[in-house]
């Protein structure tokens, strides 16, 4: 692959050859599960599930035979091809176009992956609710949709299935019915739409000054064709239609109201992988909007402004949220939070890649292996917590405690997630926490050149202190969840009796093993993802994989195959030695963080900083429901005045020339 | 060949009144619905067999002398051709809709024959190929649909009877007038030849051109004359609020576009920022018409909001003057019809089936009506604007079109955004009034039956037991016109061909750039 150069990669289409149908089958198979479903699983749920499961296994299947041509690449006639296209016939003028490279197969993959888990699960934790058809149904479907977005090639068929996602989903999301669950799926659907439309708006804008939403030419003529201060509208409705979905800070208020409350396999779904969606339709539009391998000055102070914004986004994101997450006693809500936290993460990533332009590989590379640590153990997590519901219908943390005993496995499972989620060297999420925090340092060291004093930027100093202060927090409500629900707690109250504590079903053990499995696979061999699915994703974009910070990761390929690569952070390639000062930062690093949790529970101990509650004023759902109100009373008065012109203009037009009014 | 089909087209209305009066009260009553329905199905019939001359692009013209100080001609061009197949699907439809819906109503006949008779005044306007057939066909429509609004005879339908008649007749009168300058002023009245253009040399171009804007957005239903509407349109049967707010607001609409585009011309439009202002009139009427149908309780009157924020969209396309605009304003002549139709028929068939005519005893219908529901569901989604639904299409133009002119400098660029933004502030309010009908439609449960419609019991282990359930979506005759058109809202956006290639060939036909 690093032979051919980069001008003489073409992709696969019909005429070259069939596989390049692929995308549209992939794209169908989910769909055809869920009209089967339908058919034939109303009555036989056996049938249902069967179906469910391999509905995804088949799509999971088919997208991996697909790994060779759209992120190695072939060689067909002497030709070098990368990735696929499927052509579609055009609708309303606008060409459409299915397809597959390196980015959307990282997403598509990891979707099917947990989706597959989550579904293996939902057969049997659904077994006990009500309009389990309706469930499997909309979850086949919103499988569907989600993939079809990774699948799709130009940016209004992926606004189409984006939106038919929302669709879908919003069914998973009220699936329970109750008034919590309506309110939750009102903010859901109406923050959706609305980012839905803020993205056709920007889609519209694109198509009506290059003609064309194709993403290949696209990127090509946004440069030349688009006014500056388009631009700047373009790339905030993406990122604010997009941001909503993926729940950056003040845009998240549906996210810790509709994560909760949906049935747990719906719940793993919706923090671990639809959130992603958002994730990948702002690096995708981003990206097609700024190449950095060929932006001009403009285009370059552009996206370190834009990457600037990010960054600050990304920060408040994950330290609102891992506060919020600290306080809260809900399991799943704190997971739910514990989403926004992460997502801030991924934000910061993109940011700092954004703002570094074409040095940004460490960032990107940091969001991409985030995407992938966060679907795997945000799901893992979901999914344990579901067994303790399963077993307890109990989510309340101050009344859980002891399950130990009763759930072994899930204890395990739960533990190496959190290990992941706290980043604990070994496991997954060390790789990219590290590798996100390099980006932020680099950032800090490279707004040298943008400063007019030719200091680097002190803000983002503040921002990499953050960055410790929330991975410190971040350990922390994970670790106090543990201790709450499975060890044996003084502040629990004991379980009742009946309904009796029900164990772990098989089907929840396999979900759970696979996905505990591959967190433990992730951690062990890092260098796999960066390797064969980050590289050629980074080389896609014309990021250099080679560039300064991301070598030290990118190189422990030389390690592979011995355990040595479980910490390729610790270990310097370049210097060839264990504890070069580079080293020594990540592990001071970790150590931070440790003292740093230890700290907050010393607080707990000291004023119950974990019994603390955030001032309503402060949260951002507060101010949601005051603006809707404001919003809606301030239509009152105009809907009055419009009564009052009716009258009027009915008298003048009407009664005047009636004799009788009857 | 083909002026002989058109004017076979236009007396097929006029026999089915004669089949109708002829088999007296009794029978008619009986087999009202039927007859009309097949004539509005032959009509249908007839008018695909002229589709491909217009597909060709000829427009078909044929005249009559008929000693007045001007002829009775025939004219049928792409705009008139795509206003013809709306009249005749909705037509149609809700003729078959009515056949199951009417046999609750008393004096069936006149119904039918009434709407007939709007039958001929609608098809009469949009092959008329001069002003002043247009206008005789016009008022035929306008003051013969009185009778299906006034059908339910109550107080309440007799005052909105009155407040229709009588703002028709004004506005009648104003386009009257206008026609009557135009005639003084360029002795033509000619729809489809060049005469009219000497209208730009009268003193009075202003005057005349607000006057027949005037006159049509009366029927149109635009702020701030849509008065008679909300009233009108959801107090008549079911079948004529289909009629009324699906098709004959249109006929506002077309006659404002032919003002615009075939009596004045793009360019004089232009030249006196004409279009600016009905713009603005056509934005504050899509938006308050929305805001008002956010305080409605009764489905109907909702509905009928609902359409004066649409008919927005439509002259806001047409006001746009670009290519794309038009396109879009076409379109949404042809989308709303079927969206509009839908959502109609499902709030009579949920009255028919239920009693229920009030939003908030809608909660958990889907029920008892699953079909019925999906069925609004699919509309719903389709009027809010999303894809891929045909309400979407028309969205898609009229945003384009916003941005096409301010790329032609037709209007500013920061009025295009600000276009796009009302666009998208429109939608939302769609599913902010809209949604809750929905969502609670299917996810509600109403408060009052309580045990066995309440949320289940989330303790329950096991496999729940099914609930025995018997669903009461109406019967074939009402479902299948809904179905129809509710397949027609998804066909017509995946394959838009039909629609679309008429538009484009309105576009072509008005706008050369």
């Amino acid at each position: 692959m690093a032979t051919v150069s980069s001008s003489t990669i073409q992709i696969l289409t019909l005429a070259v050859s069939p596989k390049a149908a692929m995308a549209a089958i992939i794209l169908l198979v989910p769909f055809i599960g869920a009209l089967l479903t339908l058919l034939l699983g109303q009555k036989n749920y056996k049938i249902r599930n069967i179906l469910a499961v391999l509905t995804s296994l088949t799509t999971l299947a088919l997208l991996i035979s697909l790994y060779q041509v759209t992120v190695q690449g072939i060689s067909i006639g002497g030709g070098w091809y990368q990735g696929i296209l499927y052509e579609l016939p055009s609708i309303l003028g606008v060409k459409l176009s299915l397809g597959l490279d390196s980015l959307g197969f990282l997403f598509a993959l990891i979707t099917a992956c947990v989706w597959t888990a989550s579904t293996i699960f939902a057969t049997s934790y659904m077994a006990h609710e009500h309009a389990q058809g309706r469930f499997f149904i909309f979850m086949l479907l919103t499988f569907g949709a989600n993939m079809a977005v990774f699948l799709t090639k130009d940016l209004f068929s992926l606004f189409i299935f984006f939106e038919l996602m929302t669709l879908f989903s919003y069914v998973l999301v009220v699936h329970e019915e109750s008034s919590e669950a309506m309110l939750a799926g009102h903010f859901y659907i109406l923050m959706s739409i609305i980012g839905g439309l803020l993205i056709l708006g920007s889609i519209m804008i694109l198509y009506s000054y290059t003609g064309t939403t194709a993403i290949e030419p696209l990127s090509g003529l946004v440069s030349s064709r688009i006014p500056t201060s388009l631009k700047y509208l373009i790339t905030a409705g993406f990122i604010i239609g997009f941001g909503i979905k993926a729940g950056i800070f003040f845009l998240h208020v549906w996210l810790p109201l509709a994560h909760p409350i949906a049935p747990t396999p719906a719940s793993a779904i919706l923090s671990g992988l639809i959130v992603k969606v958002g994730i990948y339709g702002i690096i995708r539009s981003l990206y097609t909007l700024f190449n950095p391998a060929t932006a001009g000055a403009e285009a370059e102070y552009l996206m370190a402004v834009l990457g600037y914004i990010l960054i600050f986004a990304g920060v408040i994101t994950m330290f609102g949220g891992m506060l919020k997450a600290l306080v809260d006693k809900n399991c799943k809500r704190v997971l739910a939070y514990s989403t926004v936290s992460q997502m801030g993460y991924i934000i910061l990533g993109i940011g700092c890649a954004l703002y570094l332009g074409g040095e940004g590989a460490m960032g990107l590379a940091g969001s991409l292996y985030h995407v992938i640590n966060h679907a795997l153990f945000k799901s893992t997590l979901f999914l344990a917590i579901g067994v303790v519901y399963f077993s307890t219908r109990q989510l309340q943390m101050d009344k859980l405690g002891g399950l130990w005993k009763h759930l072994p496995m899930t204890a395990v499972i739960y533990l190496i997630a959190a290990f992941s989620i706290a980043g604990f060297p070994g496991f997954g999420g060390f790789a990219s926490k590290t590798m996100l925090h390099h980006a932020i340092v680099e950032a800090y060291e490279h707004s040298v050149h943008f400063s007019p004093i030719h200091q680097p930027d002190p803000w983002l100093r503040l921002a990499e202190f953050i960055f410790l202060i929330t991975a410190s927090g971040t350990l922390c409500y994970i670790l106090k969840m543990f201790i709450a629900v499975f060890l044996p707690s003084s502040r629990a109250e004991s379980l009742p009796k009946s309904p009796p504590l029900y164990k772990e079903t098989w089907a929840m053990r396999i979900a759970l093993a696979s996905l505990g499995g591959v967190i433990i696979l992730v951690g062990i061999w890092p260098n796999l993802l960066l390797e064969y699915l980050i590289g050629p994703t980074l080389a896609l974009f014309g990021l250099n994989p080679g560039s300064h910070a991301y070598h030290l990761i990118y190189n422990s390929h030389a390690l592979a195959g011995s355990l040595k690569s479980t910490l390729p952070l610790l270990y310097d390639p370049k210097t060839y030695s264990w504890l070069s000062p580079e080293v020594i930062h990540n592990i001071q690093n970790v150590g931070v963080v440790i003292i740093g949790t230890s700290i907050y529970f010393m607080f707990d101990y000291g004023i119950h900083l974990f019994d603390l509650s955030i001032p309503q004023k402060l949260s951002a759902g507060y101010w949601y429901q005051k603006g809707y109100s404001f919003l809606l009373s301030t239509l009152e008065p105009v809907r009055k005045a419009l009564a009052v012109v009716d009258k009027f203009i009915s008298f003048i037009m009407v009664e005047l020339w009636l004799i009788n009014g009857e | 060949m083909i002026a002989q089909q058109i004017i076979f087209i236009l007396a097929l209305p006029l026999i089915g009144v004669a089949a109708l009066i002829i088999l007296g009260k009794k029978h008619s009553d009986h087999y009202g619905g039927i007859i009309t329905t097949a004539t509005c199905g032959l009509i249908l019939a007839i008018a695909s067999l002229i589709y491909p001359y217009i597909n060709q692009a000829q427009a078909m013209k044929y005249q009559i002398d008929i000693g007045l100080p001007t002829t009775f001609s025939i004219y049928l061009d792409a705009m008139g051709y795509l206003m013809l197949v709306v009249i005749a699907f909705l037509w149609f439809v809700a003729s078959w809709y009515s056949i199951e819906y009417m046999k609750k109503e008393h004096d069936q006949s006149r119904f039918h024959i009434f709407s007939l008779f709007s039958l001929f005044g609608m098809l009469g306007m949009v092959v008329s190929g001069n002003l002043f057939s247009l206008y005789i066909f016009f008022e035929i429509m306008s003051i013969l649909s009185y009778f299906l609004v006034i059908h339910e005879e109550s107080p309440r339908a007799m005052q909105a009877g009155a407040k229709y008649l009588f703002m028709g007749i004004i506005g009648g009168l104003i386009l009257l007038g206008a026609i009557i300058m135009t005639y003084l002023e360029t002795h033509s009245l000619d729809l489809s030849g060049s005469g009219l253009s000497l209208i730009h040399e009268s003193p009075y171009f202003t005057w005349i051109f607000w006057a027949y804007i005037f006159g049509f957005a009366v029927k149109a239903g635009m702020f701030p004359v849509h008065v008679w509407l909300p009233e009108a349109h959801p107090i008549a049967p079911t079948p004529a609020s289909v009629l009324l707010s699906a098709v004959m607001i249109k006929a506002g609409a077309y006659g404002i576009i032919r003002t615009i585009y075939a009596i004045y011309g793009p360019a004089m439009v232009m030249g006196h920022s004409f279009n600016y202002i009905i713009l603005v009139v056509a934005v504050i009427t899509m938006i308050l018409g929305s805001i008002a149908a956010l305080a409605q309780t009764e489905l109907k009157r909702l509905l009928a909001y609902s359409s004066i924020a649409q008919i927005g969209y439509v002259i806001l396309g047409a006001t746009l003057l670009s290519k794309e605009g038009l396109m879009g304003s076409v379109l949404h002549i042809f989308n709303h019809a079927m969206m509009k139709g839908v959502l109609f028929m499902v709030a009579g068939a949920i009255a028919y089936q239920t009693g229920i005519k009030n939003i908030k005893d809608m909660k958990g219908i889907s029920r008892k009506m699953p079909l019925t529901m999906l069925i609004f569901t699919i509309a719903v989604c389709s009027i809010i604007g999303f894809p891929p639904f045909v309400g979407f299409t028309s969205k898609w133009f009229l945003a384009l079109g916003a941005l096409s002119s301010a790329q032609s400098k037709i209007i500013s660029s920061t009025s295009s955004l600000i276009i796009i933004g009302s666009l998208i502030l429109s939608s939302i309010l769609n599913v902010i009034y809209f949604g809750p009908i929905v969502i609670n439609g299917w996810f509600g449960h109403n408060e009052d039956e309580g045990g066995e419609d309440s949320p289940p019991d989330r303790l329950h282990h096991g496999h729940l037991p099914k609930k025995a359930s018997r669903t009461i979506d109406p019967g074939w005759n009402m479902l299948l016109p809904m179905l129809i058109l509710a397949v027609g809202i998804i066909l017509f956006a995946i394959f838009p061909e039909f629609p679309l290639g008429l538009a484009r060939l309105v576009a072509g036909s008005y706008i050369h750039l």
